[in-house]
C-alpha cells in the first residue's frame, strides 16, 4: 500500500507530529485476561462452517454470493419459473368431437348421459330420501329450456340414502 | 498489521494469518482471539489514546475487542481486519466522545501547572525531558482543538501513518473528503503551534 503523500510545506508538521505524540499509558496488568474471561463470558460466535469461506475464495466475495444469499435466491429463482410457466402457458385446446363413426356416437351417448346425470343429481339432496324438486320444477332456474323429470325411485328395494342406482335410471349397468 | 507471514527459512512454521485465526475464533478457539489481541491491541491502543485520551482507555480497548469478538461472524473476510477494526475502535471512541470536553479541561491544567512548575527553567537532559512532555502536552491540546472529524482523519493519516483511502473505508467517507479534512486540520494545528511559539 502506498502511505500517504503529503506536501513539502506540511512535511515539518507531521514530523513533529510524529516524534512529540502521546503514547498511551501502558494497560493494564490484567486486561488481557479480563478480557479474556469477558469472552468465556460471552456466548461464543456462531458460525456457520458451509458458509465460511476457504482461503481460496477470499477477495472473491464480492461476487460470488454466499450462502445466505442462495438460500434466499433459489426460492425466488423456483418462484419466478413457477409463475412464468402459469402465465406463460398456451392455452389448452379443448378436446375435439369426433365426427362420425362410432367415435361421434360414443360422444353423443357420453354427452347425453353427462347432461342427464348432472342434472337428475343436482335435484337430491344426498342426505335424505325427499328429492329437493318435484316433478315438473326445475332447479335450474327460469333460463333452464327443459325442466328435468324425475322418475320415482324403484319400490322393489329399500332406498337407502346416497345410493346412485335410485337415482340413475339411465345409467349403464355395471356387469359383475 | 499481519496478514500471512511465513517462515523464510523453511517455510514449515507458518505464522497464522489473521484469517486463520478469524476462522479459529469463529470455531470457539478464544486462544486465536487472544493472539488477534496481541497483535493489534498496541495500535488500537494508541488510537483510542489520541482520541479519546487516557481515561477509561483500558474499558475502551477491552469496549473494542470485545465488539470485534461479538461480530466476528459478520466480518466479510474479503476485508483487512485491521481496516474492520478501526472501524470499530473509531465507532467506540464516538460513543465516549462526549468525554472529550472533559479531556480538554484536563489537558488545560495540566498545561498550566507544567508552566507554573517552571517548565522553561533548567538546562541539560532535565530540560530536554521537559521539553520533550511540554511538546507532547502541545500535540495533545492541538488534537484536542480540532473537532472529532477532524481529528480522527489526522490521527489516521498522521499518527498512525495509514493510507488515506485505507482511513475512507474505516470512516466510510470519500478519498476527497479525507483529503480536505487532513488538510484543514494540518493547516489547524500549524497555527496552533505557532501561536504557542513552535516553529515549523
Amino acid at each position: 500500500m502506498t502511505r500517504n503523500l503529503f506536501p513539502e510545506q506540511d512535511r515539518p508538521l507531521v514530523d513533529f507530529l510524529r516524534q512529540h505524540r502521546p503514547s498511551p499509558p501502558p494497560p493494564a496488568r490484567d486486561l488481557e485476561a479480563d478480557l479474556l474471561a469477558a469472552i468465556a463470558a460471552e456466548p461464543r460466535p456462531l458460525s456457520l462452517p458451509s458458509a465460511a469461506p476457504e482461503l481460496s475464495e477470499l477477495g472473491n466475495q464480492g461476487t460470488v454470493p454466499n450462502l445466505r444469499q442462495w438460500f434466499t435466491l433459489i426460492p425466488a429463482l423456483a418462484a419466478g419459473f413457477a409463475l412464468a410457466w402459469g402465465t406463460m402457458r398456451p392455452p389448452q385446446n379443448s378436446p375435439a368431437i369426433a365426427q362420425d363413426g362410432p367415435e361421434r356416437e360414443l360422444a353423443v351417448f357420453f354427452e347425453a348421459s353427462w347432461n342427464g346425470s348432472l342434472s337428475q343429481t343436482a335435484s337430491y339432496d344426498w342426505m335424505s330420501s325427499e328429492p329437493l324438486a318435484t316433478p315438473g320444477e326445475s332447479l335450474e332456474g327460469p333460463g333452464a329450456a327443459t325442466p328435468v323429470q324425475l322418475s320415482p325411485p324403484p319400490s322393489s328395494s329399500p332406498e337407502q340414502p346416497g345410493d346412485r342406482s335410485s337415482i340413475q335410471p339411465g345409467a349403464i349397468p355395471i356387469r359383475g | 498489521m499481519v496478514d500471512s507471514v511465513v517462515n523464510p527459512t523453511d517455510g514449515r512454521d507458518r505464522v497464522p494469518s489473521d484469517r486463520h485465526l478469524i476462522q479459529d475464533c469463529l470455531r470457539g478457539d478464544s486462544r486465536s482471539f487472544a493472539e488477534l489481541y496481541r497483535r493489534h491491541q498496541q495500535r488500537v491502543r494508541s488510537t483510542l489514546y489520541q482520541l479519546c485520551g487516557a481515561d477509561r482507555l483500558d474499558d475502551l480497548v477491552q469496549e473494542t475487542f470485545l465488539r470485534a469478538w461479538r461480530g466476528l461472524p459478520k466480518f466479510r473476510q474479503s476485508a483487512q481486519f485491521s481496516t474492520w477494526l478501526y472501524r470499530i475502535a473509531w465507532n467506540v471512541a464516538s460513543d465516549c466522545r462526549q468525554d472529550l470536553a472533559r479531556d480538554r479541561d484536563r489537558l488545560t491544567a495540566m498545561q498550566r501547572s507544567f508552566q507554573e512548575g517552571g517548565g522553561g527553567g533548567g538546562g541539560g537532559p532535565h530540560r530536554e525531558a521537559l521539553m520533550r512532555l511540554h511538546y507532547q502536552e502541545l500535540v495533545q491540546q492541538g488534537l484536542g482543538q480540532l473537532s472529532f472529524d477532524t481529528r480522527t482523519v489526522v490521527v489516521l493519516c498522521d499518527l498512525e501513518d495509514l493510507p488515506q483511502k485505507e482511513v475512507a473505508r474505516i470512516l466510510g467517507i470519500p478519498v476527497g473528503t479525507v483529503k480536505s479534512r487532513l488538510s484543514y486540520g494540518r493547516s489547524s494545528l500549524r497555527q496552533y503551534m505557532e501561536r504557542q511559539g513552535v516553529q515549523l
